[in-house]
């Protein structure tokens, strides 16, 4: 392993449920991004939708630079999903739990990239959902029928604080990970 | 993902890709050339209905899209073309000049085919298709 | 007429009492009536006996209505121990009906009211203390409240509701399946600290509080209820058995410490018992004994047989941070202003 290449973090989801917003919420710079003018209003009731990538980062204080992309929505890209999560740290799923898609989404998202890197660790968040929203649990249930035992946090992804509990979850699903293989090696 | 057919103008279409068809046979080494609206989707291809098409759209978008993203970040002003050179070929992408929805044409051409004429057989198709869209509506 | 002797001004209560307007008033008597009543709540405060202050029904002990209201939280209210004030605009005062005003009405009417109110509140109070003495209080089982949460999701009836009192005053309402709770915003928050003593609670069968405080999912009153209920591991857990998590909680609401996240994604990634979760985590004794008992309350602790593998580590192909993993979690954590 290098230790000279990317170090990464990818943030996923449909189109609209904040991906763009997620990584400028903590990226240290305005992230660049890949936005056009959407031709698919029927899909996805938005101007702009990104076909390539947003990119952010994080420069920590040894100079350490932690890249954070986030992918394009629409499964017609579905290409730059492999190509961003080769050597990822973890992904971010993201879901808009007000639309009527949003369980389905979430299964097609976690099922993709479980096929894409079996081992990748990822966190969903869940915005627009209300305090007593009960489809949280029904959500992690269904996933969990599938192998799947991950976080589905509701958050606001406009709030940093909920960006960052999110990116802290990975982190210690990370470090537990991490503890395990080192602990397995020994 | 639906076809081309149904998410534009079926008649502009066809005329679009007459256009392309009289590209690709009257550049030697073109083997395929595809018109793409800026979100990735086929607009018109020639030959047609090979099932590369989808996927090489949605890769010229994002190629494009990072490729205007690359330009800004060095300082530099208006993407012209890019150009792939591969061992067995190239592949080029240029933007339509100025026609709304944004379009892009792909063209990918066989070893044999000498870079310069390809690019001017391209902005000659590119022009033709900018006029052909001005009189009409995609 | 009644006197309002000066003494009587210093030894009362603080009083809660809400006006509950009707939403649509055709009435103008009706209209007149609210404004006569407000105007002498206001203008008589610190001549009564108690003081009264005007909040909003959640919280309030007297609730004035419209005797032609029907709307549906009045029933809850009367049924949940509130006293229950009407306004009439027509007709003689019912006699069956006690606290009942009727427009035109005087001050004095008004203030006798109020008199007779708070004795009645008073003599409320006199009465759930002395049920309360009558004999020794036994000793309040700490996971009273958390077995009754973990029945009722095992029975799952969601189409009731149940109330939880502390004497005869209502707390909190709860759904029959432990999946919902609804409580006022002091209420939440004394929960989320662990300052409301749960186990003091009665549950009875009550009415759906539709109309009243905001639903809250029961996820976040399981979790503060096991997390606050004892030191000790709760009955259900041993220090030796080894476990791990079928589903995270919803942390976007429960909000945890960076320990607690720590403990529950260790718990993910493997199985553990008490002194692994402590070596793996870096957590106090307290924080992974209390956090497995919040677990143990949401329901959501598999227990790992002893001849079980344990869920093996891979080797993945991530990148590794040239100086070394612990390091670069430490930079991160401090770049973000995340706890250690």
């Amino acid at each position: 392993m290098s230790a000279d290449r990317e170090l990464k973090v990818i943030f996923t989801g449909p189109v609209g449920a904040g991906k763009t917003t997620a990584i400028r919420a903590i990226s240290d710079a305005p992230p660049v991004s890949t936005e056009v003018a959407n031709t698919d209003q029927a899909t996805a009731a938005k101007q702009t939708t990104t076909v390539a990538l947003d990119y952010g980062q994080l420069l920590l204080e040894d100079g350490t630079a932690v890249s954070l992309y986030g992918t394009p929505g629409q499964e017609r890209f579905a290409f730059m999903w492999e190509i961003l999560c080769r050597g990822a740290m973890g992904v971010i799923l993201l879901i808009d739990g007000s639309t009527a898609s949003a369980a389905e989404d979430l299964r097609a998202y976690a099922e993709a990239f479980r096929r894409i890197d079996s081992d990748l660790p990822f966190v969903i968040g869940v915005g627009r959902a209300a305090l007593d929203d009960h489809r949280l649990d029904e959500y992690a249930r269904a996933l969990g029928t599938r192998g799947i035992v991950a976080p589905v946090f509701g958050v606001d992804v406009r709030k940093r604080e909920d960006v960052l509990l999110l990116v802290e979850t990975l982190l210690c699903v990370l470090e537990a990970q991490t503890f395990e293989a080192d602990r397995a090696a020994c | 993902m639906q076809p081309a057919s149904q998410r534009f103008d079926v008649a502009v279409t066809e005329v679009l890709r007459r256009q392309l068809e009289s590209f690709v046979s009257g550049t030697p080494g073109v083997v395929l050339a595809v018109l793409t609206s800026g979100d990735g989707f086929e607009v018109a291809a020639h030959p047609p209905g090979l099932p590369a098409v989808q996927r090489l759209a949605a890769m010229s978008s994002s190629l494009q899209a990072l490729s205007e993203a690359m330009v800004q970040e060095a300082g530099l002003v208006r993407i012209r073309n890019l150009i792939i050179e591969s061992d067995s070929g190239t592949a080029i992408v240029l933007g339509v000049g100025k026609v709304t929805p944004r379009l892009s044409l792909t063209a990918v051409a066989s070893g044999d085919e000498i870079l310069g004429r390809l690019l001017w057989a391209a902005r000659e198709c590119c022009a033709a298709l900018e006029q052909r869209l001005q009189v009409s509506k995609v | 007429m009644v006197a309002l002797s000066p003494l009587a001004v210093a030894t009362g209560s603080d009083r809660r009492i809400a006006l509950f307007k009707p939403a649509a008033l055709t009435d103008e008597r009706v209209t007149h009536a609210w404004q006569l009543l407000d105007s002498i709540l206001w203008a008589f405060q610190g001549t009564t006996r108690s003081n009264w202050a005007i909040t909003n029904p959640d919280v309030a002990e007297v609730v004035v209505v419209y005797a032609q209201d029907h709307d549906q939280r009045i029933t809850g209210w009367r049924d949940g121990g509130k006293v229950i004030v009407e306004i009439a605009a027509e007709g003689l005062a019912d006699p069956a009906v006690q606290n009942r005003l009727v427009y035109p009405f005087r001050t004095q009417q008004v203030l006798v009211l109020l008199e007779r109110l708070d004795a009645q509140l008073d003599a409320a109070t006199r009465s759930a203390v002395s049920d309360a003495t009558a004999q020794p209080e036994a000793p309040v089982d700490p996971w009273s409240f958390v077995e009754a949460l973990r029945t009722l999701r095992s029975v799952q009836n969601s189409a009731t509701w149940l109330v939880g009192r502390d004497g005869r005053a209502p707390v909190l309402w709860l759904r029959g399946d432990a999946g919902a709770y609804a409580t006022d915003n002091v209420t939440v928050q004394a929960i989320r600290s662990g300052s409301l003593c749960l186990n003091r609670l009665t549950l009875q069968k009550g009415v759906d509080p539709r109309g009243g405080p905001a639903q809250r999912s029961g996820v976040e009153l399981s979790w503060f209820a096991g997390y606050y209920a004892s030191s000790q591991l709760a009955p259900g857990l041993k220090p030796a058995v080894r476990y791990r998590i079928a589903q995270w909680p919803n942390f976007g609401l429960i909000r945890p410490p960076p320990a607690q996240l720590r403990i529950v994604a260790g718990l993910s990634s493997a199985a553990a018992n008490l002194e692994e979760i402590l070596v793996r985590a870096k957590v106090t004794a307290e924080d992974a004994i209390r956090t497995l008992n919040a677990l143990y309350a949401c329901d959501v602790l598999i227990v790992v047989e002893s001849d079980e593998k344990r869920m093996e580590a891979t080797a993945r192909t991530m990148v590794q941070p040239r100086a070394g993993f612990a390091s670069f979690l430490r930079n991160v954590r401090k770049h973000l202003g995340l706890g250690a």
